[in-house]
C-alpha cells in the first residue's frame, strides 16, 4: 500500500467517523446517566438519596486494624527472642560459674 | 368568600374536593399549592443535605486519619525491627493505635444510621415534612404562623 493510498490525516471522512463516535459516547453517558437517576431512591419531593463513602472508610479501618494485629505478631516474636536470649545467657553464667567457680566468685561469696 | 389558614396537606385534599371554584380560582389556588410544595421542599433538601455533607465530611476525615494512621504504623514496625524501638515502646505505641481505632470505629458504624434517620425525615411529601416539624417545633405554627392563608368560597 503506498503512501498515495492513504487518506489524508484529518479527512472529511475520518472527521465524520470521529464526530459519529464522539456522539455515540455522549448518548451512550446519557443513557447510562439516565438509567442511574432512574435507579436512585428519589424521596416524593425528588430528593435523590445520597450514598456515603461508609464501605471505604470500613475497610481503611479494616486495613488499620491488620497492620495493627501484625504489629502485636512482630511484638510477641520480638519478645520471645529477647525472652530466648535472656534464658541463654542466664544458662551461660550458671555454666560458666560451675566450670571456674573462683574466677566466677573470687571473694567466696556464698 | 372567606379566608383560611391551612396545612399543606390540607390544602391539597381541599384542592381535590372543592367544588364551584371558577377556573382562575383553581389555576390560583394551583399556584399557591405549587409553591407552598416548593417551600417545603427546598427546606427537606437543605436538611438532608446539611446531614450528608456533615457525614461525608467526617468519613473522610476518618478516612485521611486511617491512611495517616498506617504510615505510622508501618514506620513504626520498620523502627522496631531496626532495633530503634524497644519491646515496651513499640508495645505502648500499637496500645495507643489500638485506642484511637476504638475511637473511629463507632462512628463509622453509626454514620449509616445517622444518614437512614435523615432520609427517613425527608422521604416524606411537604405536607407530612411540615406536620413532623410543627410537632417539633410547635412554636413555629402557633396563630397559624408557616400556614398557607387561601381565600375559599362561602359554605
Amino acid at each position: 500500500m503506498s503512501f498515495n493510498n492513504r487518506s489524508p490525516i484529518g479527512s472529511p471522512s475520518e472527521r465524520g467517523a470521529a464526530l459519529r463516535a464522539q456522539q455515540a459516547a455522549e448518548a451512550q453517558q446519557a443513557h447510562d446517566q439516565r438509567r442511574f437517576n432512574d435507579m436512585t431512591e428519589k424521596s416524593p419531593t425528588g430528593i435523590p438519596r445520597a450514598s456515603l463513602p461508609t464501605e471505604d472508610t470500613r475497610e481503611a479501618a479494616n486495613r488499620v486494624h491488620r497492620k495493627i494485629g501484625e504489629g502485636w505478631d512482630l511484638l510477641r516474636e520480638g519478645r520471645q527472642r529477647t525472652d530466648e536470649a535472656k534464658r541463654a545467657a542466664a544458662g551461660r553464667r550458671a555454666s560458666d560459674a560451675q566450670r571456674a567457680p573462683a574466677l566466677d566468685n573470687p571473694n567466696g561469696v556464698r | 368568600m372567606g379566608v383560611q389558614s391551612m396545612w399543606n396537606d390540607d390544602l391539597h385534599e381541599y384542592r381535590d374536593t372543592v367544588r364551584g371554584l371558577s377556573d382562575a380560582d383553581r389555576r390560583e389556588l394551583d399556584r399557591v399549592i405549587a409553591k407552598d410544595d416548593q417551600h417545603w421542599a427546598n427546606l427537606m433538601q437543605e436538611r438532608y443535605a446539611d446531614t450528608v455533607n456533615l457525614l461525608t465530611d467526617r468519613l473522610g476525615s476518618v478516612l485521611r486519619v486511617c491512611a495517616r494512621g498506617e504510615e505510622n504504623i508501618d514506620a513504626d514496625i520498620e523502627a522496631y525491627r531496626n532495633g530503634e524501638l524497644t519491646d515496651e515502646e513499640f508495645g505502648n505505641r500499637l496500645t495507643e493505635y489500638s485506642a484511637d481505632l476504638n475511637r473511629l470505629r463507632p462512628f463509622v458504624e453509626s454514620a449509616g444510621e445517622s444518614e437512614a434517620r435523615a432520609w427517613g425525615e425527608v422521604n416524606v411529601t411537604p405536607g407530612e415534612f411540615q406536620r413532623a416539624t410543627a410537632k417539633r417545633f410547635p412554636a413555629l405554627f402557633s396563630g397559624g404562623r408557616g400556614l398557607v392563608r387561601v381565600q375559599t368560597p362561602d359554605e
